[in-house]
């Protein structure tokens, strides 16, 4: 019951947070600058929704990835659509993992989607292909589009690759492999 | 579009400038802003309100659920749409019985909102236009009724053709109802201007009857028909 209570609260503040950004970014009418906010308000949504994940499942300990990262998709996609886009996410999802892993690898998720929107496709077709698994000890996160690829020499100092890369290096101690050569392909493995 | 007024019980208040922020945006009025259910009462019963926003963990005695129940049972065409942290069973669970438009977990979506929003507003379309009709229609049964004002017969909420001469037999029986309709009156009332025989009224009858499934009508011998409402049925 108190860590109900405990969960509770934090969605609170989170939601007291979102609904500043949301404020905000009412009042701005520069596009680039709005969308910096979105970007920033889908990584705390991210975050947000492992704690709707965590509260209706009787295992509080842990979050179904299939669950959350399927929600999480349609949060994102409805928020970077344009309206001719016709982007598919296919997911392959097969984990259970504890709230707190959960919330980085969604964070993972929700960078790697959103450059895919952005920068994958010049003609706003295309697939992206999400999949995470348990192999051994290991687990193993795919993210994959059949984009334009990209140079990576130029975007590593982005605040999404920056991200993405403290997440698996430091957070879940993990490595990450990428490809970007034609198409892009990041390949993460952790263990729990 | 309609002015649609809706009224936020929030105690986040950065939360509710949020909803009160986007709401505007979309259209729509907002009544007032307050944080517990006392406040919330006074504003429904002396405003305009349609729809309610209500988040369950609220300031004061009673809690959201509460509030909307109390809500509900005084002006039961006020539309709810909680939001709220609580998606446990114990709060959907009770809230679900007033049958809000929707249960909306908080951090709330956006798009979300919206598209609820706009579901209470067709449910509050949908209800006004029923109370209008609905307001006269006479019950003649369980199954069938009769709406006076679009002169429509319905069996089941299915609407019944009737012929003009047919309707307006139907309109004469229900404005006579459980009392005796003679020849006289009938053949007066349907054919004004035009000379009639008992052939005729007869095969008349028969048809509304069929499409009445036999019941209702009855004969009258040697005076006219009768059509009985057991049920008093006239719900107004």
């Amino acid at each position: 019951m108190l860590l109900q209570e405990v969960h509770h609260r934090v969605k609170n503040n989170l939601q007291v947070i979102l609904s500043m950004i949301r404020l905000q970014n009412d009042e701005i009418e520069d596009k680039i600058v709005m969308e910096k906010f979105i970007n920033l308000e889908n990584r705390i949504n991210a975050i947000a929704k492992t704690y709707n994940m965590l509260l209706i499942k009787e295992n509080l300990e842990e979050i179904d990835m299939q669950e959350y990262i399927d929600s999480l998709l349609l949060d994102i996609q409805v928020t970077i659509n344009h309206e001719n886009d016709q982007i598919n996410i296919k997911t392959d999802i097969d984990a259970m993992i504890p709230l707190r892993e959960s919330v980085y690898i969604g964070l993972i998720i929700n960078e790697l989607v959103t450059n895919a929107y952005k920068y994958a496709f010049d003609d706003h077709k295309g697939t992206v292909l999400i999949s995470l698994h348990h192999h051994k000890n290991d687990f193993i996160l795919i993210v994959e589009d059949d984009g334009k690829g990209f140079i990576m020499e130029e975007n590593h100092n982005t605040l999404g690759l920056k991200l993405i890369r403290t997440l698996v290096y430091d957070q879940l101690e993990g490595d990450i492999e990428i490809s970007t050569n034609n198409h892009t392909k990041y390949i993460i493995r952790f263990s729990i | 579009m309609k002015e649609i007024n809706i009224l936020i019980v929030e105690d986040e208040s950065i939360v509710a400038m949020e909803i009160k922020s986007y709401i505007k945006k979309l259209g729509y009025t907002v009544t007032a802003i307050c944080s517990n259910a006392k406040d919330a009462l006074t504003i429904i019963s002396e405003q305009k309100v349609e729809i309610v926003l209500m988040d369950i963990c609220i300031k004061g005695e009673l809690d959201g659920v509460e509030t909307a129940v109390l809500i509900k049972q005084s002006h039961p065409h006020i539309e709810i749409i909680f939001l709220t942290a609580h998606l446990d069973d114990y709060n959907v669970d009770r809230a679900i019985k007033i049958d809000p438009t929707a249960y909306l977990s908080k951090p709330f979506n956006r798009e979300e909102l919206r598209v609820f929003l706009k579901i209470a507003l067709r449910k509050i379309n949908r209800d006004a236009s029923t109370d209008v009709s609905s307001k006269h229609t006479i019950f003649l049964d369980h199954e069938f009724s009769y709406d006076p004002v679009n002169h429509t017969l319905y069996c089941c909420q299915e609407i019944i053709n009737l012929t003009k001469k047919e309707n307006e037999l139907l309109k004469l029986f229900i404005d006579n109802k459980n009392n005796i309709v003679d020849f006289y009156t009938l053949e007066n009332t349907i054919w004004p201007n035009k000379e009639t025989n008992t052939n005729t009224i007869r095969t008349l009858v028969k048809r509304l009857r069929q499409k009445l499934k036999h019941k209702f009508i009855e004969t009258i011998s040697s005076r006219g028909y009768k059509l009985t409402i057991i049920d008093k049925g006239i719900y107004s």
